[in-house]
């Protein structure tokens, strides 16, 4: 009979916090409880006694956990990071995700191996969402910018739509500039001259 | 001139203005520094982030970076301080209706005799609940010091860790009665209603190391040139400030919604060394509650350190002598030295004074000339003698 793992996993991100419990929970060995982590966090720790928390290195509470489990005395349960020699390349790469991970002392690194990968995983997928969004959202708000910098070369010099884009396209190249740019400074010296 | 690049990591704190105005005001840059600036929301994150190598260079509470490089606590790593990036910036804050009654039994502001007693006599039987930032700190060091020499049992106080943001919540919800965190975080509980503060903690030791540029030390003795620079540059950030009317565009600049996020007019209060103690109440002054500019804010000294290792020695779990090397390895003002040798400043010729002995006065003999370095004073006229 293999023992079973308790995860506590402490993330803001409720979505992400959710797949990475659905994703663990595929294994039977595992048992995972999921907080934001807002609040009674004491209790949660001395209810569920995990042999391994998984927390998001942003969040606000992060300290209140460190505290709680390394950084001073040790409790009746010792803790430590995840991070002895054979787990400083992983500890990394998670850091480097923004994930970090509190172990029960001898907890096998086995165990903690596929758990940690996983969290990482996720961890890199939801950032990798937020970037893309995060440029969609640039090109959409640059997309405007342009569209009112031609409508105001189309009233100002009665160009059409082509030729003003053309001229914005132009300014931008001669000065080396991105035309979202210019158009910003378009938009901007306009509302100063009003 | 070629840039050698450098991150370090901070915490929004008023004490990090100087990597913050050496970048935004271009010293870093003048003394060829690529810095870049990496905002973190709590210590365990820069604690580990420097010990795995993310940056070389962060802001870092003093006691922190002496526990690391004693090897205390799940990250250990050789830690240098060449400079502190400040001294003093604590504030001691407590919830409104006790700090009524503590004012009743004597607190007073600037008075931490008094104000010490009047939280022992005042704290409930189960013990005096108090928030701190980190465990590692001087917050947590500086109320242990308050109530064990106001005649309390520091052994029956309970710590609880927050990050500064959320102490204002964690007492307005009861669950502390008292919490000592950097500027600004103590003013905006006040102008939030949410506290009132009793002390800064310069009314308990006028001279606490409070942060300091702690570097790698493997990456510090790869790269002496480049730490040298940026030494020089914190340096010269902080002699900007001693210029009074850069004390706004300071305030404005660290205000930054990327930077402390916080309120320009609350932030630049205690950089002019004034408090406001309650809500809508009157501003008083505190000309040490937060130091940063100038030499005397900013020299390692070895005393200071040796006084941390030794009271935190138990706690760490270490005997005291290994403590006190961390110390020494940590502290650096031999690094000091080398950095500011170019700019001819005088630096103080002792690595170490006896902390307490106030009428050592402001000055101490430097390398060229008297050097201003402020006085080193406990609340119970106590004196530290270093072992050298």
């Amino acid at each position: 009979m293999v023992n079973t793992l308790k995860i506590l996993v402490i993330d803001l991100n409720t979505d992400r916090g959710e797949e990475i419990v659905a994703a663990l929970s595929q294994d039977d060995t595992v048992t995972v409880v999921l907080r934001r982590g807002a609040g009674g966090l004491v209790r949660d720790l001395e209810e569920i006694a995990p042999d391994l928390v998984l927390i998001d290195m942003e969040h606000p509470n992060r300290d209140t956990i460190d505290a709680l489990t390394v950084a001073t005395a040790p409790l009746d349960r010792p803790v430590a990071m995840f991070v002895d020699r054979s787990g400083k390349a992983l500890m990394q790469a998670a850091v480097a995700a923004g994930v970090s991970a509190y172990v029960v002392d001898g907890l096998r690194a086995e165990r903690v191996r596929p758990v940690l990968d996983m969290a990482i995983a996720r961890f890199h997928e939801v950032d990798r969402l937020r970037k893309e969004l995060r440029a969609t959202q640039t090109a959409l708000s640059e997309r405007k910018t342009i569209d009112r910098a031609k409508g105001l070369l189309m009233s100002a010099r009665g160009l059409s739509e082509e030729e003003a884009y053309a001229l914005l396209r132009k300014t931008a190249m001669d000065k080396g500039k991105r035309v979202s740019d210019v158009a910003e400074a378009l938009i901007s010296a306009a509302e100063l001259l009003q | 001139m070629i840039g050698a690049d450098v991150s370090l990591g901070f915490i929004p704190l008023t004490d990090a203005a100087l990597p913050i105005i050496a970048l935004e005001m271009g010293f870093a840059a003048e003394e060829g520094v690529a810095l870049t600036l990496v905002r973190e929301t709590s210590w365990s994150t820069i604690r580990d982030k420097i010990a795995l190598g993310v940056y070389p260079a962060a802001h870092m509470l003093a006691p922190l970076a002496i526990a690391m490089s004693a090897g205390v606590g799940p990250m250990r790593a050789g830690l240098v301080a060449p400079m502190l990036l400040g001294t003093n910036g604590d504030t001691l804050t407590a919830r409104p209706d006790f700090a009524d009654r503590l004012v009743e039994h004597g607190a007073r502001f600037g008075d931490a005799m008094a104000t010490g007693r009047a939280l022992v006599k005042c704290a409930d039987p189960g013990g005096l609940r108090v928030g701190v930032p980190f465990p590692h700190s001087m917050h947590q060091e500086l109320v242990r010091l308050l109530v064990e020499r106001s005649g309390g049992d520091v052994s029956k106080v309970t710590f609880l860790t927050a990050p500064p943001k959320v102490l204002p919540e964690v007492l307005k919800a009861g669950e502390v009665d008292v919490f000592m965190v950097g500027e600004p975080w103590g003013s905006v509980a006040v102008e939030r209603g949410a506290g009132e503060i009793l002390l800064s903690g310069a009314d308990i030791w006028t001279a606490s190391p409070e942060k300091v540029l702690a570097l790698q030390a493997d990456w510090a003795m790869a790269h002496p040139d480049t730490m040298d620079a940026l030494v020089r540059a914190l340096y010269r950030a902080s002699m900007w400030l001693t210029v009074s009317g850069n004390l706004g565009v300071a305030a404005e600049i660290l205000a930054l919604p990327h930077y402390l996020d916080a309120s320009p007019m609350t932030i630049e209060r205690a950089l002019l060394g004034r408090l406001q103690l309650r809500h809508s109440g009157a501003t008083v002054d505190a000309p040490d509650v937060i130091r940063l500019s100038g030499l005397g804010a900013l020299y390692p000294w070895q005393s200071a350190a040796a006084f941390i290792a030794e009271r935190a020695a138990p706690a760490w779990g270490i005997s005291p002598i290994r403590a006190q090397a961390a110390a020494l390895e940590t502290f650096r003002p031999d690094l000091m030295h080398r950095a500011l040798g170019p700019l001819h400043v005088s630096v103080p010729m002792a690595h170490a004074r006896i902390e307490g002995r106030t009428e050592l006065g402001v000055s101490v003999p430097g390398t060229s000339g008297p050097v201003r370095v402020g006085r080193s004073g406990f609340f119970d006229r106590s004196e530290f003698h270093p072992q050298t």
